[in-house]
């Protein structure tokens, strides 16, 4: 009977905690202000996308011959002149020359101008979706739960469910569910004005299964940042009793490590500098693994890198277990503080 | 009776930054059954760290704590359904509308929809109830408190400083309000600062100071316990009157409307010691302090910092 009893007040906590999520202002600003971005980053691509056909296909691969012919004037230009290049390397020689010319082979695509492919750079603009939701889910997360404490609302909701840790974990619930959804609701609709745009404007290609799977995959990792984030908000805001609490804690993080950190990483020559900052691993999360190039150790020179550069990446599991040790870490202090805390 | 708030020895201490604050300091109180209770005190003498106690909201060092006959923080959750309560600073997203705010309060409770709309009635608010929270005034806003407290159709009432704010016609109609509620046989605790208001409405009273109880019970006892054998005394001749009670050895002095006489035992004592003389009083009326006056003399006029 009492289990029964528990089971309807946390469902009518829900409810209440749903319907005061979607009455919010805060919900209907941020939401405005993602689908407001996402729509400009479709129309920019629309704008930029031109359709491939047998005339510029004629036309860049006409441009391919012609760029070939000036290259191989010249470097043989050059083999005549004998003179050694700006790094100190010895002039090329005629074979050297023609076996250039030869491997000068880009894509004729590239040379068509820009078409958006959807099979091609859907993914990309997933990560561009990852970082507005999470941006969504953290500022949403923080204000729902921090105005609560700011005002007073709190001591008022506590005094008609005192169970304090189950009247957080529901509105924590709330909150995840309300974000969840829109997150859903946000990606399939852009994925879905996305490939119309290709339709119109690029190549849609086709459908696959295995392109919707990979889709739908990273749309799940996008959703599960946006929820991790939003969790982190709402519990730092409850830590602190303030949606300023939170949002202090973001900006103050972003301007000391991401920000100036970067920079004294940076003049200091600190190897794979990418491992101290939280969002390589966010980015790690949703492109399944972030390659780098340690591009100090094998500088550049005229006919490409003097040596193989060292590579390193941020793999999946990694940001996971960070991500997750994180957001771990914020919501035990919120539950703990909450316990422990006089609410006067 | 049957106690529905038991209080004892409650201790509280708060630290923090700025030291440490004894708030409580050993308190007792008990609330019975069906009575209007006062709880009256000097801000910052533990009026709201103990209904915040009651409530849950602060947890006290030592002491006992029983509402509705079950403890208090353990069993809270059992009996919050029953409570109604309104404390210091309660405040609403000014967002939301006072409608939308109490359909809230009541799908937390699952409580019907429509009883919304009786507390909006019955608190004043029903031409309002549309517009936004930030549009009320203080008056308004502490009337939503009041309808968010009686949703649950509580047994227990706990109100903190509900005339806050409030201009003369409102505290008059939360007076009203209140003898409604307690009517029903709902009991009230009722902190308030407006001592005249505690004295009309409330049956018994607590009163609080440096965390400790000075002074409880029937608001006549309380009254009449700081009464100090003071008449004031009609009668025709007030010259030989006044002579007579002072040989008599009373204290006497002439007043715009009678004599003062004090220091007698009862009205009976002056009737019998003028009428030995032939003098026959027109009114003896025992002039018994209010609760103002007992407040300020109980609690040594002072007002501590919050």
């Amino acid at each position: 009977m009492n289990q029964l009893i528990l089971g309807r007040d946390a469902s009518a906590l829900l409810r209440a905690e749903w319907r005061r999520l979607f009455t919010r202002r805060v919900t209907a600003v941020m939401m405005a202000v993602t689908i407001l971005t996402l729509t400009l980053a479709g129309l920019a691509v629309a704008a930029h996308s031109h359709p491939h056909t047998p005339a510029t296909l004629a036309h860049a691969q006409a441009f391919i011959a012609g760029q070939r012919a000036q290259n191989l004037d010249q470097c043989l230009a050059d083999a005549r002149s004998g003179l050694a290049g700006p790094d100190g390397e010895p002039a090329p020689t005629q074979a050297q020359c023609q076996r250039q010319a030869q491997l000068f082979q880009p894509s004729v695509e590239e040379f068509q101008g820009y078409q958006f492919t959807f099979g091609r750079d859907m993914s990309t603009l997933l990560v561009l979706l990852g970082g507005l939701l999470a941006l969504f889910g953290f500022v949403v997360g923080a204000s729902f739960v921090g105005v609560e404490w700011s005002t007073g609302g709190m001591a008022t909701v506590l005094v008609w469910r005192p169970r304090r840790v189950r009247l957080l974990a529901g509105k924590l619930v709330a909150l995840l569910l309300g974000v969840l959804t829109l997150g859903t609701v946000s990606s399939i609709a852009f994925t879905g004005a996305m490939w119309a745009v290709a339709r119109t404007r690029g190549d849609g290609g086709h459908l696959t299964r295995g392109l919707l799977t990979s889709l739908a995959l990273r749309d799940v990792r996008v959703l599960a940042l946006t929820l991790a984030c939003a969790a982190a908000g709402f519990a730092v805001a409850s830590y602190g009793r303030h949606t300023a609490a939170a949002l202090g804690t973001a900006i103050g993080y972003v301007v000391v490590v991401e920000v100036t950190l970067r920079i004294a990483l940076s003049a200091a020559h600190i190897a794979r500098p990418q491992r101290f900052f939280l969002t390589s691993y966010m980015l790690a999360w949703l492109n399944n693994t972030m390659t780098y190039t340690e591009q100090a150790a094998c500088p550049e020179s005229r006919f490409g890198p003097r040596c193989q550069p060292t590579t390193w990446s941020i793999g999946t599991g990694h940001s996971a277990m960070l991500i997750s040790a994180i957001l771990a870490a914020t919501l035990v202090a919120a539950v703990i503080a909450l316990r422990r805390r006089d609410i006067t | 009776m049957v106690a529905v708030i038991e209080v004892d020895g409650l201790r509280k201490t708060y630290r923090g930054r700025r030291g440490v604050r004894r708030a409580l300091d050993g308190f007792d109180m008990a609330v019975e059954a069906g009575e209007v209770h006062g709880f009256l005190g000097p801000n910052g003498s533990g009026k709201t760290t103990t209904l915040r106690t009651l409530v849950g909201l602060v947890r006290a060092d030592e002491g006992r704590l029983r509402i509705l006959g079950r403890p208090v923080p353990a069993a809270l959750p059992q009996v919050a359904d029953r409570i109604g309560a309104i404390v210091e600073g309660t405040q609403f997203f000014p967002n939301f509308t006072g409608r939308h705010t109490l359909e809230l309060l009541a799908t937390i409770g699952r409580l019907p929809r429509g009883r919304v709309g009786e507390v909006l009635d019955i608190v004043g608010l029903t031409d309002r109830a549309d517009d936004r929270i930030r549009a009320y005034s203080l008056g308004m806003r502490q009337r939503l408190a009041v309808g968010a407290a009686l949703l649950k159709t509580p047994d227990l009432l706990i109100l903190d400083e509900p005339a806050n704010g409030l201009d003369p016609a409102g505290i008059r109609e939360m007076r009203d309000l209140m003898r409604g509620v307690a009517a029903t046989g709902t009991t009230v605790l009722l902190s308030s600062h407006i001592l005249s208001e505690v004295q009309q409405i409330c049956d018994r009273v607590t009163i609080i100071a440096r965390g400790r109880r000075i002074a409880s019970g029937p608001v006549t006892d309380v009254l009449t316990a700081k009464h100090n054998g003071e008449y004031r005394v009609g009668v025709r001749d007030q010259q030989r009157a006044a002579a007579v009670l002072a040989s008599a050895g009373a204290t006497v002095r002439q007043a715009a409307d009678g004599l003062i006489a004090s220091g007698v035992p009862d009205p009976e004592w002056i009737s019998s010691t003028l009428g030995r003389h032939q003098l026959w009083a027109t009114e003896i009326v025992a002039l018994t302090p209010d609760l103002e006056t007992v407040f300020l003399d109980l609690t040594d006029g002072t007002q501590e910092a919050p």
